[in-house]
């Protein structure tokens, strides 16, 4: 399933090895990848709450394994899909057992206990013009869009969880979305 | 926002809620005033086009923080090796050029040519003494000696300064509104102070044989189970796991940092052990497992609170350290007298000297020059923007090598630190230590 990942990402050897050095230096695999594990767990487990905790696990997982990782010219994201499909698969078996890090580094070798779906793979990687130019909002209205849009949350429901009142989240949502178009046609023509 | 703005806002806000409800979208369009429109056709696009799986982006905020946070310290350990040698050397080669003048003067032949003794560990010792307490080190005296050849001591940056995972440094506060981009540089709206000329450090050992300590460890605490390294708690981090699975012990070499859990197949301890006095236990039980309460001092405190019973052991005789925690151990007592967690740091004093210290102002100098620490990871030097309320002498915790650590002196800048995000409480740190 490797081959589904960017093909472009002829920079990842140099991020890992970066990483490696100095671990705080992960940031730009973390900026790459996270969003495609999150959905890929999403995906598998159906519900935010425990995509989250995989989301993190995974990467809490992969930051500690990430001295015993070789690169071997497949992308960074085969591994942390594979810690991911691990994660996954301990929760099922075992609830809130996290994975040991010597099993985490063996996942960089090819006998990883649990294969991927690479259909869940490309699914989770999909990203559209909307989703970029999202990403370039201030983080608060990045998460107004997303919480009203994407988790289908009500006004009174996001102001609970953003701490607002519902007021402010209407007009949090609409100069969100004044950004969001502005940004999308600066995309468009810039 | 204005009361047309304001209307837009709900007119929006209903839009949105009747296209997720289902109601046929361009009736809800045809409703909508002009300028509304583009809006509601973006909220169309963005409920057909966003995927529902996305994270929260505070989530994905925070865990980003998160893991820059508790990433392990870049593994310099080549360098802290050499400095041990450039160190330990570098004081004993200049104890011996003393000597080799005193013998030049006295007359007494050419020493360099008398085949000296290797630069050991034991002409440190001897050239040094430990601080405020009798010895039997050959070569003590009662006022401590003063090391001068400081060019070699650990220099206070990132791979040197002991910041456990536990405590992560500094707190920060938010105080005032986001600015642009502050201007650069370390202000001064305090008078500074008078800081004595010289002052103690302390040179601190913790067990050098990983294994050998766990095994050991294990042993004395008596329970079983398999020593690993652990790699997710730093470079040189082991944990013993128990026979359940349970992590019981946790040791960081790197930090000289050990936490210890009870498991929960471990037997109850005998009613003997019961106890009224809790810091008697946690004592007794620090002295059965072999932690050094003997050339370094504790006083304990006791805290209780939820049926739990922790008892403190804070150094008498040690300075404490801004970036918390502090040297010492913590150790959880149950009613039966179980011991239920403890950790801290490992240490044993090992040898302690006076230092020459730099005056404030030289310190100062040199925080301007960009020689100082702060616990921030991503500190630039070149736009640092500090405006110090505060100048204090402090003491940070350095590692010496694999083993051995040094408790330094160090002048504390505190103030209020210019960010793109707003005014923040901030401190960093210089060496006091005259080089």
């Amino acid at each position: 399933m490797e081959h589904a990942e960017d093909a472009g990402s002829s920079d990842e050897a140099a991020l890992v090895e970066a990483a490696q050095n100095d671990p705080h230096a992960f940031e730009p695999l973390y900026e790459r990848y996270v969003d495609r594990i999150y959905r890929y767990a999403y995906r598998r487990v159906g519900n935010h709450a425990d995509a989250e905790d995989v989301t993190s696990q995974t990467f809490q997982q992969a930051l500690a394994g990430l001295p015993g990782y070789e690169w071997r010219g497949v992308p960074f994201g085969a591994w942390l899909y594979r810690i991911a499909g691990n994660v996954i698969a301990r929760r099922g078996r075992s609830s809130n057992r996290e994975i040991a890090v010597e099993d985490v580094t063996s996942l960089s070798q090819e006998d990883a206990d649990v294969e991927v779906d690479p259909a869940e793979i490309v699914a989770a990687q999909q990203e559209n013009d909307v989703t970029k130019a999202l990403r370039q909002l201030p983080l608060d209205q990045q998460r107004v869009i997303v919480l009203r849009f994407s988790q289908g949350m009500k006004n009174r429901e996001i102001g609970e969880v953003m701490g607002r009142s519902e007021g402010a989240v209407k007009q949090l949502l609409h100069r969100a979305m004044i950004a969001l178009r502005a940004t999308l046609e600066s995309n468009t023509h810039g | 926002m204005d009361d047309q703005q304001d209307e837009k806002t709900d007119r929006l806000s209903e839009a949105v809620d009747r296209m997720q409800r289902g109601d046929d979208r361009s009736a809800i369009a045809e409703s909508l005033d002009p300028d509304v429109i583009p809006l509601f056709n973006l909220a169309v696009r963005l409920e057909d086009e966003l995927p529902t799986d996305l994270p929260d982006p505070e989530f994905r905020d925070n865990l980003r923080r998160e893991l820059l946070r508790s990433a392990p310290p870049t593994n310099l350990s080549v360098r802290r090796k050499r400095f041990l040698f450039d160190w330990r050397f570098g004081v004993a080669a200049a104890a011996l050029v003393v000597i080799a003048l005193i013998a030049v003067i006295y007359g007494t032949g050419t020493l360099m040519g008398n085949s000296p003794e290797p630069p050991a560990r034991e002409t440190v010792v001897s050239a040094l003494s430990v601080s405020g307490k009798e010895t039997a080190q050959p070569g003590a005296t009662e006022s401590p000696q003063v090391v001068t050849d400081t060019q070699v001591f650990p220099p206070i940056d990132a791979g040197h300064v002991v910041v456990v995972p536990l405590g992560t440094g500094t707190s920060t506060t938010v105080v005032g509104t986001p600015v642009t981009q502050p201007t650069p540089g370390i202000a001064l709206s305090t008078s500074l102070p008078e800081l004595p000329q010289t002052a103690p450090t302390w040179l601190l050992t913790a067990p050098n044989s990983p294994n050998e300590f766990l095994a050991t460890l294990r042993a004395r605490i008596g329970i079983s189970g398999e020593i690993k390294t652990d790699p997710s708690a730093g470079p040189d981090a082991f944990v013993l796991t128990d026979s359940t699975g349970f992590s019981t012990i946790h040791w960081n070499q790197h930090d000289a940092f050990f936490r210890y859990d009870r498991g929960p197949d471990e037997p109850t301890p005998p009613a003997s052990r019961a106890t009224s006095d809790p810091a008697a236990t946690a004592k007794d039980w620090l002295r059965e497992i072999g932690f050094d309460l003997t050339t370094i001092t504790y006083t304990e405190t006791v805290q209780t609170s939820a049926g739990q019973t922790v008892v403190h052991f804070a150094p008498t005789d040690l300075p404490v350290t801004p970036i918390p925690p502090g040297l010492g151990a913590t150790v959880g007592v149950g009613p039966d007298g179980s011991i239920q967690f403890a950790q801290g740091f490992w240490l044993t004093l090992a040898e302690s000297a006076d230092v020459q210290l730099r005056t404030s102002q030289q310190a100062l100098d040199a925080a301007r020059s960009g020689e100082w620490y702060s616990t921030r990871t991503s500190e630039d030097a070149s736009t640092l923007s500090l405006d110090v309320s505060s100048a204090t002498l402090s003491y940070l915790l350095t590692r010496a090598d694999d083993s051995s650590f040094l408790l330094q002196p160090v002048v504390a800048l505190s103030g209020t630190r210019g960010t793109v995000h707003g005014a923040e409480q901030d401190q960093i740190f210089v060496s006091a230590i005259r080089k």
